[in-house]
């Protein structure tokens, strides 16, 4: 029996480059990463709607700009992730002006405010954490995500944000200071 | 409240795991972005943006087109082109003759006689199959006859139609204006063919996992000429089913390429699925020329790699050398057959 050799390496790399001119090779790393960016999103929004969203315009934004992407030290992954918290943020502040104005169109019309919460949770979710941590400002939130909702090590983590290790170190300590306030405020108007 | 305490809570939520995101939402977008077509925008963000009052006039709006026949906002499918007798069985019971460019409401079922075949959103439905139009998907749910042999597809594509229900059963006078012999003759070759040449070799499948837990596919090439090569589909469904047509037996499309060095790809089945796997390759009108192997991933096994069923046709390659690198599981029991090119089937 002759062994079915591998024809094509996955290889990351090439793939990025091939991808940047053929969207078709953009399929493969795709298929590598959609599942960890929707698990990302959902963790971070709580809703599987919300987390489709931003899954797909963090890869159409990838692919868009894929051209301009340059390797360092990361990789593809977290500059992924840089996307997807950016994306993230955007859903975030969109989500806080929604919120807004339904407060404001409650006070003309005089239905019941049917402020939808996150359409479905999954178990262990922690909603009064996810609120905290998007009251944040969005290099914390950024920050928090990466280095803890996407699993990212600290290296990568930094290099997503285009800083050092040792200052991702000290944003990642403020911002889980700045969360614990949060924490702490909730719990007391509670 | 520490910090501690507040990165252990952090950690906690990172470390669980939600459900995995839909498969239909994955290979939707999946094929929006390699088409480089733009996403389309999320009517249900739109919906919820509205206001209550926008919400119900729109509602309103929507059933009543709906109700007065517009497909608007209802899913449909297209039909590219028929060959012989196709006829369309539509929601509401009637029906109509199937004819290229006509759009096919959800609910509807395609029916193919004799020797026709109807190609549908992709989804060649073949002599004698019948299939149904769900939730926007063209689902096969016919058998196609093993020794049928098909005419192959001479009709060009008339101008696009809408489905008019007629009270009356198709007759050939309803039909399409297709060239193609609606003949079930057994033995009568095509007038052109679009089969490769028997010198094609098997393909061969294999999968394994990663370390993250998805699937890495790889598959040796089709060899026939470039021609006749459309592209390739993987397809998977859950053990002990062993994929072979989308639709049946959980089976489903789970990525395309259409390069034809293309020879490899990587899927995330849901975590408490037990893959199998196939490729196939089609030609350019998506007909299926040849299909690999199967390969499945036994709990706890590398690879393991079996050759696909016994198809309608004695295998017509020349070489027959499969590979296995670890022991078939329990559950597949046919010896290792190479595959064959075969009549059309419902693969898209």
């Amino acid at each position: 029996m002759d062994r079915l050799t591998d024809p094509v390496p996955f290889d990351e790399r090439e793939l990025v480059e091939r991808a940047r001119t053929d969207p078709r090779a953009f399929e493969p790393l795709y298929r590598e990463y959609v599942a960890r960016i929707h698990a990302f999103a959902w963790r971070r929004t709580g809703s599987r709607q919300a987390a489709e969203d931003v899954t797909s315009a963090t890869f159409e934004r990838a692919l868009r700009g894929l051209p301009g992407f340059t390797w360092q030290g990361g990789g593809f992954g977290p500059w992924l992730y840089r996307i997807a918290t950016n994306v993230l943020n955007d859903h975030h502040r969109a989500e806080a002006k929604r919120q807004s104005r339904r407060g404001q169109l409650a006070l003309v019309v005089s239905a019941p405010a049917d402020l939808p919460g996150p359409e479905s949770t999954f178990e262990g979710d922690d909603p009064v954490l996810r609120r905290a941590l998007g009251r944040l400002n969005s290099r914390y939130q950024q920050a928090l995500s990466l280095r803890f909702l996407a699993g990212l090590e600290l290296s990568e983590a930094a290099a997503a944000m285009g800083c050092s290790k040792e200052t991702m170190a000290v944003v990642v300590s403020r911002a889980v200071q700045a969360l614990r306030r949060e924490l702490e405020k909730e719990a007391v108007n509670a | 409240m520490l910090d501690h305490d507040v990165e252990q809570r952090l950690a906690a939520l990172g470390g669980r795991r939600p459900p995995a995101p839909r498969g239909r939402f994955v290979d939707e977008l999946g094929e929006r972005l390699v088409s480089g077509s733009p996403v389309p925008s999320r009517r249900r963000r739109v919906s919820r943006l509205l206001s209550p009052v926008l919400s119900a006039a729109a509602g309103v709006l929507i059933t009543v087109l709906v109700m007065s026949g517009q497909d608007d906002g209802a899913q449909t499918v297209q039909m590219f082109q028929t060959a012989g007798s196709v006829e369309v069985v539509l929601p509401d019971g009637s029906v109509v003759p199937g004819v290229a460019g006509m759009t096919v409401p959800d609910g509807s079922l395609i029916r193919v006689r004799g020797a026709g075949h109807a190609v549908v959103d992709g989804v060649i439905v073949g002599p004698g199959e019948e299939a149904e139009v769900v939730g926007g998907d063209v689902q096969p749910t016919g058998v196609p006859e093993p020794t049928t042999t098909v005419a192959p597809p001479t009709t060009a594509a008339a101008p696009p139609t809408t489905a008019t229900p007629v009270s009356t059963p198709p007759s050939a006078a309803a039909r399409p204006t297709t060239t193609a012999a609606p003949t079930t003759s057994t033995t009568t070759p095509p007038s052109t063919t679009t089969t490769p040449p028997r010198e094609v070799q098997p393909m061969r499948l294999q999968a394994r996992y990663n370390d993250r837990g998805q699937v890495v596919l790889r598959w040796s090439g089709y060899t026939g000429p470039p021609a006749a090569f459309g592209s390739y589909v993987v397809l998977r469904a859950p053990a002990p089913n062993r994929p072979d047509r989308p639709g049946e037996n959980g089976t489903r499309i789970v990525g395309r390429a259409t390069d034809q060095q293309r020879l490899f790809g990587v899927d995330s089945p849901p975590p408490d699925m037990r893959p199998v796997y196939r490729v196939v390759a089609l030609d350019p009108s998506n007909r299926r020329v040849i299909a690999s192997t199967f390969a499945v991933q036994p709990d706890g096994a590398q690879t393991s790699t079996q050759s696909g069923p016994t198809e309608s046709q004695p295998a017509t390659t020349s070489a027959r050398t499969q590979t296995f690198s670890s022991p078939a599981p329990s559950g597949y029991s046919q010896p290792p057959t190479p595959t064959a090119p075969r009549s059309p089937s419902a693969v898209r």
